[in-house]
This record gives structure tokens, sequence and C-alpha cells, in this order.
């Protein structure tokens, strides 16, 4: 048999699509587990945006989009910012950096 | 202490979100839907030199073939031109290979010694289905409604393709292209692709592997070419004529007046006007 589908964890799909807000359109977010943690993949149009919850040295928690990308970090604080209050006002959740 | 973002984390969290930016890559990569005349590139296995290892490369959907010297040769050959007595050339579509002709023409040479597979979760194909007018009569354009196409059972499967490096003579850089290989449809894609009932040739395991490697003869290579997947083993999904821009783009939709598919090897006939949208 072929081997050539290299070993990888199998990102995995949660929940349902949820909408997120920025200059008055709405986009679409999906919720991803991988590696142990959650990605957020937002679709621009026909691109992907991904962002994640990190944590600084001095653990404070913050925002990053995968991979990194500092022209947005302010639109990453914002969507971050909106998944939250989203997990918050359905799932009753909040989001960590950790596994 | 290292960075991300330029803020300092630890170490072991830049570890974890460096190894998310091989996920994101993948994901990209997945959630992709590739349009071949966008003559993009399509990731395709093929194998390592003489090795039974392979590589998944990216190579440029729309075979090259060498004869062509630059950009301007590709634009002409791609999208057809009028010489200067205005004698018109016309286009040739290198997206699909077809089976019957892969030793006969431009792919003879790829098809002995470059050939690939095309890893896919899923095909789109369109059914043309004839409208009739306010007039009552049959509209000459026919409307079409999207399926996307996958195996029973199977995350991946594998198309077979050939590959050949085109050389541009004016910028001296290498790109590989590739065409996707296609059989007659079964009975299932002759009810989808009814305008051209041609679909790609699916291998199983043992022919993906006897297509990749081995030294096959030309008869060889045109009984693989050739395979068709059995429709039984295949299930299509009706989607949103826009399902490009959908959020969910593989959503099932019901469409009222188009064909039910029938699997197997019982052929359409028993419905009232088969094709026929009211």
């Amino acid at each position: 048999m072929l081997t050539c589908k290299p070993a990888r964890t199998v990102p995995e799909i949660i929940g349902e699509i949820f909408f997120l807000e920025f200059k008055e359109a709405r986009y679409p977010c999906r919720t991803i587990k991988a590696n142990g943690r959650l990605l957020y993949q937002i679709k621009f149009r026909s691109s992907y945006l991904y962002v994640t919850k990190t944590v600084n040295q001095h653990g404070i928690f913050f925002w990053t989009s995968i991979p990194q990308d500092l022209t947005l970090r302010r639109l990453v604080a914002d969507l971050g910012k909106q998944i939250e209050d989203h997990l918050i006002k359905t799932a009753c959740a909040t989001t960590t950096a950790s596994k | 202490m290292c960075y991300y973002n330029s803020v300092k984390v630890t170490q072991e969290e830049y570890k974890q979100l460096k190894e998310l930016e091989t996920v994101v890559a993948f994901l990209n990569e997945e959630f992709a839907i590739h349009k071949g005349f966008d003559y993009g590139d399509y990731p395709v296995i093929r194998p390592i030199g003489n090795t039974r290892d392979t590589e998944r490369v990216k190579m440029q959907w729309g075979f090259l073939p060498p004869h062509l010297k630059n950009g301007e040769d590709v634009k002409r050959f791609r999208n057809g031109y009028k010489d200067e007595s205005g004698r018109y050339f016309k286009p040739y579509l290198t997206l699909n290979a077809t089976s019957e002709e892969l030793l006969n023409k431009m792919y003879k040479e790829a098809a002995l010694k470059r050939r690939c597979l095309i890893p896919s979760i899923g095909f789109y194909e369109w059914m043309h289905v004839q409208v009739v007018g306010k007039s009552g009569k049959l509209l000459k354009t026919a409307e079409k409604f999207p399926y996307l196409v996958r195996l029973k059972g199977q995350e991946e499967f594998y198309m077979a393709g050939v590959w050949q490096p085109w050389f541009d003579t004016e910028s001296r850089t290498v790109t590989n292209t590739f065409s996707l290989v296609t059989t007659a449809a079964n009975s299932l894609m002759k009810q989808i692709h009814n305008s051209k009932e041609r679909m790609p040739t699916i291998l199983p395991g043992d022919l993906a592997e006897a297509w990749l490697y081995h030294d096959l003869s030309d008869q060889d290579i045109l009984d693989i070419a050739n395979y068709q997947v059995a429709s039984e083993e295949m299930i299509a999904t009706p989607l949103d004529k826009d399902f490009l821009k959908k959020t969910n783009p593989h959503e099932r939709v019901v469409y009222k007046g188009v064909p039910e598919l029938v699997y197997g090897d019982e052929q359409p006939g028993s419905h009232e006007n088969p094709g026929l949208l009211f």
C-alpha cells in the first residue's frame, strides 16, 4: 500500500459555525481543535484567518494570529474578544491558552 | 524566552505556536477548493527518484508541453490566438488528459516516465438540465447543478496524473505542471456529468502503487488509465449553485425537478422526463 500521506494530527472541527463582526460585515468562524489547543478559523471571503489565545511570559493572556502577522494585531485582539464573548454567551465558558 | 508577535512567550508556548503554523498550513490545503481554470498550484504525489518513497509537491494544474518557450507562448496555448494572417488557433485544454489519448499525443513521454497521483477528498461536477422556458419550449442553454462526489468511507483518494517540468526560457525557471487523467464515466457519473460523460481516473491502492512505481507497458498504462471506480463506491451530494461563496460549501441542497441519482448498474430512465427541469 502507499505510504504517502504524512503522519500528522488531524484537526477536529468542534461545534457550530458562529459569526464575528468587523466593519459592519459578518464573518463565519469555526472552532478547530489541533495539538490539544483551540484554533479559531475566520473566513474572510476566499481566505482564512486563524487565531488562538496565548500567554506571555508574565502570564497575561492575549490573542494572536497563526502564523504571526503584526499588522493584524488590533483586528485579532478585537476578534478574540468577540470569540470570548460568544463563548461566554453560548456555552458559559471561556478560553484558556493552555491545553 | 522566545518572541511571538514581538511578545515574549515561554519556549514551550513558542514551540506550540510554531506547531500550530504547520496545522494551519494543512488546514489551508484541506479547506481549499482548487478551480482548474485558475491554473493554480495543487499538491501532487510523486516518487522520489527511483525509490519507493514519495513526496507531496505543489505543481501547477495544466500540463505545459516543453515546446512552449515563454509566458506568451503559454498564454496563446491556453487561450487560443489569431496569427498575422487572421488564422485562429484553438486553445489547448490540458487540465485533463483523456485516458484513451494518453499515449498518442503530447502526454506520451510523461505517461511513460512521469506519472503521479493527485490526492483529493472530493471533486465537483455539474449536471446539465434542460430548462423549459415560459413559451413551453426547451431553452438553448441548460441549467447547471453542482455536485460534490466523494468515495464512500474514504477520507482521501488518489487520481491518476501525469506531470511535465516546463522551462521558461525568459525567466529561466522551471515550473512543474500536471494533467489529471480522465476515463469514461460510470453509471453514476453519466447522470451527473451528463454533458461529457467523463470522470477522473480514481485508483484503488494496488493500482495507485503500480501507477506510481511500476515499469508499465503501454497496454498496462492504458488499462490503469481507463480504470473506472464503481458508482456504488461513490457518494454524490447536490450543492448550492453558489457553493463556492457559502460558509459551508458542502451543505446538501434539494432541487425540485432535478432527476434523482441512481447508484449501481441501474441506468436512469425510470424517471419521467429525465434531465428535464420544470
